[in-house]
């Protein structure tokens, strides 16, 4: 079987003020759906730069990243763009809501633009947070829901589009442990049944008894971890 | 399409004191340009009106100073007090009335009127008074250079069948005390008044009025010789102000050493109407920068508040450009508004300084000229948006997520 996401010889490093930053260098591991990777390491190595890369908000200095076998570091931003919003999952650490809009705008927000109707947009946002718990809360503001219920919202934003890749970065880094197992509770089934794969980047606090593999990130290079 | 809509104006409605004041930079910009552009136009048009009604009228005439000949000017019984003339005290000739024809043949020249203009001494010790012939033959030629039935203060205008009777202009009138019914000593008859006519500024104009064959009876027991077919003056109606010109020297080719007065002095007149729509230029071009600064400057801040949040919209899927079309239809939206809400004020300013001034504004020109005005001014507010939108939209849409959502 062909792995969903393949990275080879990957490198990325900063310039600042003339000196070259190396982040990593020739990283290179495979993903298939139905595994949850868990990237580990200390703050500051490199994992969130990593999911950045292969979710392609950033671009790397080298090597190459293949999702569902065809090479997406060339692609042009408008192409990552589109495979973000119709196959690629982002979670991020501080949940990051847009906090003018209502969660059901929230949701909506990655169906935007992509010629779905808006009523088409409006159920299937409404599906999806009801499906999580919060039928009731569908236009109130971030400002207005508990931490537990805006991280359900940026979960629901995830898999709107029903991704077949969620990168997930700290997802339990500022939330209690019960909330963080509560997070791990609603996307888990979504790669256990093998319709998707995910990456989780934690510095350590993420239970690594649920992934399926675990590599640790130091001193610019990957290397799996025993578990 | 309609979602950028939408979302651009849940941005409006989100941030409602920035919107407040973007919006109402744009009203008060569009406000003040409507007002101005409206009342100046309007301005502009009734000078426009003005001067091409003056300035397309002119009498022609021979001066008497270009000939010898006593037989020119009619032989005056009392040459010093009397004779045919033109304003102010120009003594003139006598020409045949024929010369209309070769003036109405001029392409240039709308309508032509002979007229007798004759300074009269009432008695021995008498006062000087001037007797102008009316020929309603000619009425298209007179009623704009002389007088018409719009000009009465009271009484009645000349009618078919009148004889012997005559029209007063009002600053004669007021001078001795006339009022219809009065008489008037003309030579040695006397002439009841029928009518007071206003003192408007016209191209022509006499103390009295009477019908053509009254006038040449009364003036021909003053000269030495009868009047033959024969006019001093030629009132002449050009094809508008810019024909004006043109008018007027073939008009003075056709009388030979003729000459020609449009009486009113149009030029500088049309030279300040060039000096006013030189500053309607300039200010509107300075309003509409200092509009454009102020979206640019207003859109710009928009845009770095929400970094954070066009960082996340990229992240989950938005190109960069339905993030520039975003930013281009929040800016548009706020043009629309302010554009819209400012031309009502602005009109309303219109209507007050219109009203309080008195001025007569015709309804074509609220229901044509001002909605095309505003219209022009909406789109031009419209691209004003679009200008300020670009910068502050080219920013947002070169938003790198993964930097900006790493540095929070």
């Amino acid at each position: 079987m062909e792995p969903l996401l393949r990275v080879e010889k990957l490198s990325k490093s900063y310039h600042t003020r003339g000196h070259e930053v190396k982040v990593f260098a020739d990283v290179s591991f495979a993903v298939n759906a139905g595994e949850l990777l868990l990237v580990t390491g200390r703050s500051g190595v490199g994992k969130s730069t990593l999911l950045g890369l292969l979710s392609g908000l950033d671009r790397a200095n080298s090597g190459s990243i293949f999702f569902q076998e065809k090479e997406i570091t060339g692609l042009s931003l408008a192409e990552l763009a589109e495979l973000r919003a119709s196959s690629i999952g982002m979670i991020f650490q501080n949940f990051n809501l847009i906090p003018g809009w209502t969660a059901r705008e929230n949701v909506e927000a990655v169906l935007m633009h992509r010629g779905i109707s808006a009523a088409e947009r409006q159920k299937r946002a409404a599906d999806i947070l009801s499906e999580l718990g919060l039928a009731d809360r569908l236009e109130n503001l971030p400002a207005e829901l508990s931490v537990g219920q805006q991280q359900r919202v940026a979960i629901a934003r995830t898999l709107v589009n029903d991704p077949v890749l969620i990168l997930a970065d700290e997802p339990t880094g500022d939330v209690d442990p019960e909330t963080a197992a509560e997070i791990v509770e609603l996307l888990l089934p979504r790669v256990k049944s093998g319709r998707a794969a995910m990456i989780v980047a934690s510095h350590g606090l993420f239970d690594t008894k649920l992934a399926t593999r675990v590599v640790c990130l130091k001193d610019g290079s990957l290397s799996e971890t025993a578990q | 399409m309609r979602d950028i809509v939408a979302n651009a104006w849940r941005e409006l409605r989100r941030r409602k004191l920035r919107s407040f004041g973007a919006v109402g930079g744009y009203l008060l910009a569009c406000a003040f340009i409507v007002a101005i552009v409206v009342m100046l136009q309007f301005d502009l048009q009734s000078k426009h009106a003005t001067v091409s009604y003056m300035g397309a009228r002119f009498l022609a005439y021979q001066p008497f100073v270009r000939t010898t000949d006593p037989d020119a000017v009619g032989r005056p019984l009392d040459p010093v007090n009397e004779g045919f003339f033109t304003e102010p005290t120009v003594v003139t000739q006598l020409l045949p009335k024929n010369l209309l024809e070769k003036i109405a043949a001029i392409p240039e020249v709308r309508a032509v009127a002979p007229f007798l203009l004759y300074r009269f001494k009432q008695g021995e010790n008498g006062h000087i008074f001037s007797v102008g012939a009316y020929d309603p033959t000619y009425q298209n030629a007179v009623r704009s250079t002389l007088v018409s039935p719009k000009d009465l203060v009271s009484g009645a205008f000349f009618r078919a069948g009148d004889s012997n009777v005559v029209l007063v202009d009002k600053s004669y009138a007021d001078l001795w005390d006339l009022k219809v019914g009065s008489v008037v000593v003309i030579g040695d008859m006397l002439y009841p008044i029928i009518g007071i006519t206003a003192s408007h500024a016209r191209t022509a104009r006499a103390d009295v009025y009477m019908l053509w064959p009254d006038a040449v009876t009364a003036i021909n027991k003053r000269l030495g010789r009868q009047l033959a077919d024969e006019a001093n003056i030629f009132l002449v109606e050009a094809n508008g102000i810019e024909a004006a010109p043109v008018a007027m020297k073939k008009v003075e080719e056709v009388l030979q050493q003729g000459h020609a007065n449009p009486v009113v002095c149009m030029p500088p007149v049309v030279k300040f109407m060039g000096l006013s729509h030189d500053t309607l230029r300039l200010v509107l071009a300075i309003v509409a920068v200092l509009t454009v600064l102020f979206a640019m400057n207003s859109q710009w801040s928009t845009v770095a508040e929400r970094r954070h949040e066009i960082a996340i919209l990229k992240a989950i899927g938005w190109k960069d450009a339905s993030i520039f079309l975003q930013i281009i239809a929040e800016s548009l939206l706020v043009a629309l508004l302010g554009s819209a809400l400012g031309a009502l004020v602005g009109y309303a300013g219109f209507l007050a300084i219109s009203t309080s001034m008195g001025a007569r504004v015709s309804l074509a020109y609220h229901v044509i000229r001002v909605p095309l005005t505003i219209l022009a001014i909406m789109l031009v507010a419209l691209l004003t948006g679009i200008l300020a939108g670009l910068l502050p939209a080219s920013r947002a849409a070169r938003t790198r997520p993964a930097e900006v959502l790493r540095t929070l």
